[in-house]
């Protein structure tokens, strides 16, 4: 937790995973499926002020519940809104949290959670910390929800590898390599293979002279190459009306030997990994699948 | 999801009703401090309840029927649902 990404996979995982997302609903439905009944002094709150408080209060027992699975505690602070105090969870992603050594007089703990608030405006002193898991001291051990988290960024890793390995399949690559048997070839032969393929790629050879006589087109363009006089005589042949226009050519050394790469094929790592990971989910959370 | 035709597993089992009863232990603290902080009471003074989610539901008449016939049903829940048929006609 100690990179940013981490606390924003965190943030996705929590927000944004159907599983998490489910798991969270359930949990709040089954605890809060049922008004909630406060008494002072014994006393019940009147009708009027708890119709006030219900519906902020229903939210900010959800937001606490997603807060206590992430966090491993609930943070809170009380702001006035139409001269009605109401309680506020800070916002995810307003800040960070880690456990710290120090004597808390009012647990008895020997660590406690230090939230820092990177914005928003909330003053560190009016936030009120209530722990639901223990804090723990660790390096690796920064929220509940560690081991999903990296359950999780496998399953995304795994997830965007197939990804790509479809988008290559969609795509067809070939290797172009050059076909050559050296058992077959004496050495002469070999320098001929060199000069015939200098020759069609750059029309030149070893035995030009000053007066060769150089390759033209029908329209006494100087061509450079024999590669370049074959595309001139294609494009001529197939460059015309009807059915032969905008045919792609392309023309390939000597020698050359085309293979077709075939597609990537990939197990069933995934499907293995995302079931394993749900499984975790909803043991994590104490629910049944 | 009827009663009648219920496997042991398609109730609330009892974990996962212990865990539940934490979390609304856990909101019914938050709550006790939060209402002591907004309004500035004693937190001893204040008393905060969340009922639990039951461990199962009435979702037909055969439930219904299934635990009437077994006795299940206190008298004072079968006049409830009675109303609750009464004023469905």
């Amino acid at each position: 937790m100690d990179q940013r990404g981490d606390y924003d996979i965190l943030y996705e995982l929590l927000c944004c995973d159907p599983d998490i997302v489910v798991c969270i609903n359930r949990i709040c439905n089954a605890c809060l499926h049922n008004s909630w009944e406060i008494s002072d002094n014994g006393r019940p709150i009147n009708d009027a002020l708890k119709q006030k408080l219900q519906k902020m209060y229903d939210v900010f027992m959800r937001d606490c519940v997603r807060m206590m699975y992430m966090c491993g505690f609930a943070a809170f602070y009380v702001r006035r809104v139409n001269k009605i105090p109401l309680p506020f969870c800070p916002v995810i992603g307003t800040f960070t949290w880690r456990s710290v050594v120090s004597e808390c007089k009012k647990t008895g703990s020997n660590a406690v959670y230090e939230v820092t608030l990177l914005k928003g405006g909330v003053q560190q002193r009016d936030l009120h910390i209530l722990n639901y898991y223990s804090p723990i001291i660790s390096p690796n051990v920064k929220t509940p929800m560690q081991a999903l988290l990296s359950q999780y960024k496998a399953v995304m890793e795994m997830h965007q590898t197939i990804r790509a390995s479809n988008k290559w399949n969609q795509e067809k690559h070939i290797v172009v390599t050059e076909n050559m048997d050296i058992k077959d070839q004496t050495t002469s032969g070999l320098q001929m293979l060199d000069d015939m393929r200098r020759y069609t790629l750059s029309g030149e050879h070893a035995l030009m002279g000053d007066k060769v006589v150089r390759l033209k087109n029908r329209y006494n363009r100087e061509l450079k190459n024999t590669n370049e006089a074959k595309m001139e005589w294609i494009h001529d042949q197939f460059g015309g009306d009807g059915s032969t226009q905008g045919i792609g050519t392309h023309i390939l050394p000597p020698n050359m030997n085309v293979v077709e790469l075939s597609n990537i094929v990939y197990g069933n790592e995934y499907e293995v990994l995302l079931q394993q990971y749900r499984e975790s989910v909803h043991t994590f959370f104490g629910l049944q699948n | 999801m009827q009663v009648a035709n219920k496997s042991v597993s398609e109730f609330i089992s009892t974990e996962q009703h212990i865990n539940t009863q934490n979390v609304i232990n856990f909101l019914q603290n938050v709550l006790q401090q939060v209402y002591a902080e907004s309004f500035h009471v004693d937190m001893q003074t204040v008393q905060v309840v969340i009922k639990a989610q039951a461990r199962a539901s009435f979702n037909s008449t055969d439930d219904i029927k299934k635990l009437s016939e077994t006795q299940a049903l206190a008298p004072q829940l079968k006049t409830k649902i009675g109303q609750l048929m009464d004023s469905a006609i």
